[in-house]
């Protein structure tokens, strides 16, 4: 069966993030992924307090950046959770978004180099985190370069949804090392009876990564002349509803999973038939109670 | 009658630590310090997370993380999930770091004392729901916010010892934590009730924290181990510190380049009595928590035990807190 995993913490308390934990942790979701930056809470903190009141969910911390964090940092971050709290922690890392990075003053350096510097950290985590027998390290990927790269790691995680997109990756990654994950770690409101052209807040997070993603997918996949208008109009005023609604529906559907449980099944199918392992419901599926009630409801139908 | 709590650093073992936050509570510690052994041992916010967690009176405190080795967004952050975590108990500390980790980490500031006041204002701003822009020697902020709608009060304590540092915490701190002995710490606290006055401050309105090596002998503590902390104490304090005081500065002198050269380990072989006495508080528990009412009468509101924790660490922490609440009673 296919791992279900959720994404939680935006910009709500802890309190409102550690109600939402116990619900997915009573409610049967393998894993409860804890995000951090842009995020306004420190992922590995909001951890250990999520660790304290849930009881069976694996928690996964990140996406971590590098760029933010020391390796060693990290390596700390982690065994200290795990020296606390038991075997019950993954790790995701990344670059992060390089427009939000700005804002706190780290930078991507050069641009050429950094899919090396996140496959050196991964590998020097990964080595120290060895001694634990049950902590998974994933790449967060897009481009072909860093999913290749992601062979060095326990598993990639993609943030598209795109049938088209994942069989690409999947091509791309070739000859999978022995108990590799393949993730998909996209945009989601499941459960809901709304359709996706009804929400904004599917639309805008399916908006933020299709117009994050690198040139070369954007021509791939045949959207940087679709997206151009939308992506130059982004960097001038940043995401508004109005950019949003500029984007067709088709392209933002590419980057979301949305609908109620029974219209899915045929998809997460699908996914299951190209050798996906896990679905991490993204934003705005964890944004709300409700959001992460229906997904509990709709892990028993799965 | 001044507030007592419980030192620890991230380099002590979880068993340690969490037997501390397991028994807080019952044993009427005011508040749990976290010291931050810079890259060793536990990391410090998680490892503060985990004490609020355990703790429901307990006032929990980050003493120090430097601003020099963490983005000031990630402070801030941290700082934001703690103390709600806690339920508005998180206090945070924030100073520069030990001279010998700086050293280590290659961290030279030009301009230490205005950095950290930089700091602390852009932190008060995040905290206060504000969106920043700064640049400086340590900060490159461009329209960061915490994107919170309330503002959240934490209060910000500094964790400083030259005239300087001390001048500018009563001017802006919250609280000052402090180490040294005690001749040090009247003219410390001199420095900051002057300064607070000068701004219209009352003294009360910055805490004094004192935090320096504490070992009970009364139950076995381990006499190396307490050398080798009071050496790295003395290779910390700053040379202006070390002037004040009547010690042997030809050994103090020794004791540094020690530290510096070889560790902790080798300072420790020059740490005698008087050095002891003068860095730390040791002794019997009725005599440590008559030196905590010594340091209270000088103006310390808050006085820290330990580390280092050796021997029977567990039943000296418990005999120390039932000496000071007896004498509450009184």
């Amino acid at each position: 069966m296919m791992e279900w995993g959720i994404a939680l913490n935006l910009r709500e308390p802890v309190s409102e993030i550690i109600e939402k934990s116990m619900i997915a942790d009573k409610g049967k979701i393998e894993t409860i992924w804890i995000t951090d930056f842009p995020a306004t809470r420190l992922s590995p903190v909001l951890a250990s307090a999520v660790a304290e009141r849930t009881e069976k969910s694996r928690i996964g911390i990140g996406l971590l950046s590098p760029l933010i964090y020391s390796s060693s940092h990290i390596i700390q971050m982690m065994t200290t959770l795990i020296e606390t709290y038991g075997e019950r922690f993954d790790l995701l890392i990344g670059p992060g978004d390089r427009t939000r990075l700005k804002e706190i003053g780290v930078s991507y350096g050069d641009v050429s180099t950094i899919v090396t510097r996140i496959r050196d950290s991964v590998t020097s985590i990964r080595e120290s985190l060895l001694e634990y027998n049950d902590c998974k390290v994933f790449v967060g990927a897009q481009g072909s370069k860093m999913i290749e790269a992601s062979t060095c790691s326990d598993g990639v995680l993609l943030n598209y949804s795109d049938s088209e997109m994942i069989e690409w990756a999947i091509t791309t990654l070739g000859k999978r090392p022995q108990g590799f994950k393949i993730g998909i770690f996209s945009p989601s409101l499941i459960g809901s009876s709304k359709k996706c052209d009804e929400y904004f807040g599917i639309k805008a997070s399916a908006a933020i990564v299709a117009l994050g993603l690198n040139p070369s997918i954007l021509r791939r996949f045949g959207l940087k002349d679709k997206l151009q208008p939308a992506i130059d109009k982004m960097k001038e005023n940043g995401l508004t509803q109005d950019l949003v609604e500029m984007i067709d529906q088709e392209i933002l559907d590419r980057f979301s999973l949305c609908g109620d449980i029974e219209a899915n099944i045929d998809q997460l199918e699908n996914y299951k038939q190209m050798g996906v392992d896990m679905v991490v419901y993204g934003p705005p599926q964890g944004a709300s109670l409700i959001g992460v009630k229906q997904l509990v409801n709709a892990i028993g139908r799965r | 009658m001044y507030r007592a709590s419980v030192g620890i650093t991230t380099s002590m073992k979880v068993s340690a630590t969490s037997w501390i936050g397991e028994n807080a509570d019952s044993l009427g510690i005011d508040g749990i310090w976290v010291g931050e052994d810079i890259g060793i041992g536990q990391e410090t916010s998680i490892l503060t997370a985990y004490l609020l967690s355990k703790t429901t009176n307990v006032r929990v405190g980050t003493g120090i993380m430097p601003i020099t080795i963490h983005n000031i967004s990630t402070l801030a952050r941290a700082a934001l999930t703690l103390n709600e975590i806690g339920n508005g108990r998180y206090v945070l500390g924030i100073g520069l770091g030990g001279i010998q980790d700086l050293i280590k980490h290659g961290v030279n500031l030009a301009k230490p004392v205005t950095e950290l006041r930089k700091s602390t204002q852009v932190l008060r701003q995040l905290f206060n729901a504000e969106t920043v822009s700064v640049q400086s020697e340590l900060m490159d902020l461009k329209g960061f916010s915490l994107s919170i709608n309330n503002p959240a009060r934490i209060p910000i304590f500094f964790g400083v010892r030259g005239p300087q540092m001390l001048k500018q915490a009563g001017e802006i701190a919250d609280g000052v934590i402090l180490s040294g002995p005690s001749d040090y710490i009247k003219y410390a606290i001199g420095i900051i009730n002057k300064s607070a006055a000068a701004e219209g401050r009352k003294a009360e309105d910055v805490e004094k924290v004192v935090w320096l090596p504490t070992i009970p002998t009364f139950k076995g503590g381990s006499e190396k181990l307490a050398k080798s902390v009071v050496a790295l104490v003395v290779a910390d304090t700053p040379i202006q510190v070390l002037d004040l005081l009547d010690i042997d500065r030809e050994r103090a002198d020794r004791i540094r380049q020690a530290v510096a050269e070889s560790g902790p380990k080798e300072g420790a072989k020059f740490i005698d009595q008087h050095f002891i006495d003068t860095f730390s508080i040791s002794g019997s528990c009725e005599h440590m928590v008559d030196r905590f009412e010594i340091f209270n009468s000088l103006g310390a509101t808050e006085l820290v035990l330990g580390p280092p924790f050796s021997g029977d660490w567990r039943e000296a922490m418990a005999d120390i807190f039932h000496e000071i609440h007896l004498r509450r009673e009184k």
